[in-house]
């Protein structure tokens, strides 16, 4: 359960979270260059890939689920 | 809150996934239909199975092997008179891999699939946190890979099984070939194709997953209510496989496909390669393991470490 202010679109989410949580986080979702989670990491609000939706820009509101799996490791 | 477009193959259901190298929208069912026949159509074009084959899976535990097993035994199920058995490496890492082997135990107790492991500590007397410890230049992830492929053979062959499948994607595929590349290492260039080859002391290894993008791979298990391994391996950032991977993850968000290219451009290359005395010619005077010198690379490895631990410099 994450509180934020406002309207946020879920960049500023993975933002939050990676303020909260520290570099682990960070190194696992980041690309170190872009620093964008876009590379490395799947993310699915509501069950829906954010690439099909609006990518890092899409909003998030009250309530929604926001799943974050990092791609780029274990096989 | 923003309505996903129905799916493009359908055009029924609300889509989930865009793929951004094909431009298709897909709903869950019709995107685990095409990974389905994905994986289906590789294995058909490669010749990867016999219909009776004993197919060992190397499972460890991640969203590819795990993925590559269910769909496996499923496709296995028009096949009577084949066979899956999982095959499991317990490398020794601590707080890793024994998260990683209790899912895979899951599964195959889940899936009724005979489930059979082998540890590095048995095989060659030392686990991987121990030869981290130990080690000199070379990256844990370079003792891991040979030591982990024999375990592999030995546990496909344990199990009598006559095609060894592991869940290479198309990420690992396209890194491998930069990887090779970036080295000059031709000869294991030619040695990544996915259909394998019959070499003499060696299960066939087959990658029917070789055409599956990692991100796919991981919404397919996520999915299917898959559960995988959740952490990385924590001696996986040492390894020069990493650099690449992350390129090639920046790469594919700016150009989407071009691990389908440099995997395809692989495929062209490698017929082209004439490599000299790449299969072994002989066997190892310490294990009897078939190799190309005089003693393989395992004992070679293993050999150092020991004597790294007794104090000696390796000769």
């Amino acid at each position: 359960m994450l509180t934020l202010p406002g309207e946020v679109d879920v960049a500023g989410v993975v933002q939050r979270l990676v303020e909260e949580h520290g570099d682990g986080l960070a190194a696992l979702l980041l690309d170190p260059v872009l620093r964008s989670p876009l590379p490395n990491a799947l993310i699915l609000l509501n069950g829906v890939e954010i690439n099909n939706l609006d990518g890092l820009g899409t909003r998030v509101g009250d309530g929604d689920t926001l799943v974050l799996l990092a791609v780029a490791h274990g096989g | 809150m923003k309505v996903a477009p129905l799916c493009t193959k359908c055009g029924s259901k609300p889509s989930v996934y865009f793929r951004p190298y094909s431009g298709e929208r897909l709903c869950p069912g019709c995107f685990a239909a095409s990974i389905r026949e994905r994986v289906e159509r590789t294995i058909s074009r490669f010749r990867m199975f016999e219909f009776d084959s004993r197919i060992a899976v190397g499972v460890s535990g991640g969203k590819d092997s795990l993925s590559l097993l269910h769909l496996l035994v499923e496709i296995e199920e028009q096949f009577p008179k084949a066979e899956v058995i999982a095959v499991s490496i317990d490398e020794g890492v601590r707080g890793y891999r024994d998260e990683a082997l209790r899912l895979a135990g899951e599964a195959c107790r889940s899936l009724g699939v005979e489930w059979r492991t082998l540890s590095f500590a048995d095989l060659f007397g030392l686990t991987m946190d121990e030869i981290t410890g130990r080690r000199g230049e070379l990256t844990p992830c370079s003792y891991c890979g040979v030591l982990r492929r024999r375990a592999l053979n030995q546990a496909a062959r344990d199990v009598e099984a006559d095609r060894l499948a592991t869940a290479h994607n198309l990420d690992d595929m396209a890194q491998t070939a930069l990887l090779n590349l970036m080295r000059g290492d031709l000869r294991r260039l030619a040695g990544m194709h996915p259909a394998g080859s019959d070499l003499p002391g060696f299960v066939r290894r087959v990658k029917p997953f070789c055409e599956v993008p990692e991100r796919e791979s991981t919404l397919y298990a996520y999915l299917r209510g898959i559960e995988f391994q959740s952490r990385p391996c924590p001696y996986a950032e040492t390894a020069m496989r990493t650099d690449i991977r992350r390129f090639l993850n920046r790469m594919e968000v700016k150009r989407p496909g071009i691990k389908f290219i440099i995997y395809r451009a692989a495929l062209e290359i490698i017929p082209r390669i004439s490599v000299g005395g790449a299969e072994p010619s002989g066997r190892c005077r310490i294990c009897g393991e078939p190799t190309r010198g005089d003693v393989c690379r395992v004992c070679q490895l293993v050999g150092e470490l020991s004597k790294e631990a007794e104090g000696e410099q390796p000769s």
